[in-house]
């Protein structure tokens, strides 16, 4: 859940949260992209202003990211076991 | 050539295209990466509805024949392209050589990787599409200089001497890696002493004239030659990637795709035309270019190297006259500034001059880089094709030592 209500999250505090393991992105090697941090997804909605904050992922939103995440951890096991046989 | 199926614009492409061929070569390998890629993630329509036909097969238990699949795919309910035989065939053809690994016949395919790859630009669609900023993220590393000090006078006639004498050496040293090596050293030239190029001008600026060697085309053609030879055959590039640096080509973009390639080994990915341009693909402000394009390392890859051992001794040697002409003009810059005090331009002086020796101790094999690396990549009896020349390298010392030594064989 978020903390204690915060509603958003500017883009240094969450690079610093990447950095030092307690926040997940989407996918390695992208800023900005969606992060899953305290048991959501927070990103920086696409129309926002170049320094915008990222803010909590719709519940729809939500559902994609899950299901991306879920997908890239799965391909990047199957590359990992490609290459240690 | 069979044409495209369709035309490859990006490095997405070219990995949708490989994907497809490589599970076209071996509809089993469909297992291997069906449980995370969705049809509807790739991009292009053929590529999509041939997945979709394979993976459907595959989850019934069905095996068809590839002459089959049009028909399969024809007769299926969703609302496919037309796909052709020659389309299948294009396909198999746009994928990289099986096995990049000489001396085995142990074919491995990348299609796990390509397959990453394809998700990957996936993600990056839906991500945007569901209304989200995302961005690739630069790559910043700079390393910070520090300076030295020294006896002013005499240190920076002694500097700028020595690089004079170092590109005048460069210059006449022709044809060997060993003349070239030599003379970057300090040692005498000898190997080709009828091949003056007085009319070359600095590397970097060469007018158009093909009037030595040295020529841009030359050394233009000689790099392409060796990024194709390592696309071709990732053996070369494990062989050269310690000793040679982004920094050893004239142009960004071949800059940037050398690092591209390092990155692939240091990261464990097979280097083919499809890695790289991904690769490439990514943001790299150091080299301020994205690389080579994917159509050209596509087409660089349908083109069959020869021996790579003159482009090595050409690249080499072009970079240390590069590096050369580029640190006597920074020099002569820094001497003429009169905002810049004499210690300052003293430790610049120094600090370039050191620069030149390093490099040219590390195109030696003396700075990180083992002799019999070199030797394998400039001496010619080597697994990786490079035919013999009987050039022995010389021994690696300083440029500021004993310059007048002979590095020649047996002296």
């Amino acid at each position: 859940m978020t903390q204690a209500g915060k509603q958003h999250i500017d883009q240094r505090e969450m690079t610093d949260l990447v950095s030092r393991g307690l926040a997940r992105p989407l996918m390695a090697g992208y800023d900005p992209v969606p992060v899953h941090y305290q048991g959501q997804w927070w990103h920086i909605p696409a129309a926002a202003a170049p320094d915008a904050p990222y803010v909590p992922a719709t519940a729809e939103q939500h559902q994609i990211f899950d299901d991306l995440a879920h997908r890239l951890a799965l391909a990047d096991a199957a590359v990992a076991a490609e290459r240690s046989s | 050539m069979t044409t495209a199926p369709e035309t490859p614009t990006n490095a997405t492409d070219l990995a949708e295209r490989a994907l497809i061929g490589a599970l076209l070569a071996d509809p089993s390998r469909v297992r291997e990466v069906r449980d995370w890629l969705r049809p509807s993630d790739i991009n292009q329509p053929k590529a999509r509805a041939l997945y979709h036909t394979l993976t459907d097969l595959h989850r019934h238990g069905r095996t068809v024949t590839i002459r089959e699949l049009p028909l399969v795919i024809a007769a299926d309910d969703g609302n496919h392209p037309t796909i052709t035989a020659q389309d299948l065939h294009a396909y198999v053809q746009a994928t990289p050589a099986a096995s990049q690994q000489l001396g085995t016949q142990h074919l491995r395919s990348n299609h796990v990787i390509y397959a990453r790859r394809v998700l990957e630009a996936a993600a990056r669609r839906i991500v945007a599409i569901a209304g989200s900023r995302i961005h690739e993220a630069t790559e910043h590393c700079r390393d910070n200089p520090h300076l030295g000090t020294g006896d002013i006078t005499a240190t920076l006639a002694q500097t700028q001497q020595r690089l004079a004498a170092l590109g005048q050496r460069l210059r006449q040293a022709q044809g060997s890696p060993g003349s070239l090596i030599t003379a970057a050293l300090g040692g005498p030239i000898h190997d080709t002493p009828g091949q003056q190029c007085a009319g070359i001008e600095p590397a970097g600026s060469w007018p158009g004239p093909p009037s030595g060697p040295l020529t841009i085309r030359a050394v233009l053609q000689a790099e392409r030659e060796l990024l194709a030879s390592c696309l071709t055959n990732p053996a070369l590039h494990a062989e050269l990637a310690e000793w040679l640096t982004p920094q050893d080509f004239s142009r960004p973009e071949h800059a940037a795709t050398w690092a591209a390639f390092n990155a692939l080994a240091q990261a464990g990915t097979p280097i083919d035309y499809v890695t790289a341009a991904w690769q490439c693909q990514r943001p790299n402000p150091a080299h301020n270019s994205p690389g080579l394009s994917a159509d050209q390392l596509a087409t660089m890859a349908r083109h069959t190297p020869g021996s790579p051992d003159a482009a090595v001794a050409t690249v080499a040697h072009a970079s240390l006259l590069r590096h050369t002409d580029a640190a006597r003009q920074h020099v002569r810059a820094i001497v003429e500034d009169r905002a810049a005090d004499a210690l300052t331009v003293v430790s610049t002086a120094e600090k370039t001059y050191r620069e030149v020796g390093e490099h040219a101790r590390r195109l030696s094999g003396a700075n990180g880089t083992t002799t019999s690396r070199i030797s394998a990549a400039l001496n010619p009896a080597t697994p990786v094709g490079i035919q013999p020349r009987g050039v022995s390298l010389p021994s690696t010392r300083p440029p500021d030592e004993s310059p007048q030594r002979d590095y020649r064989r047996g002296r």
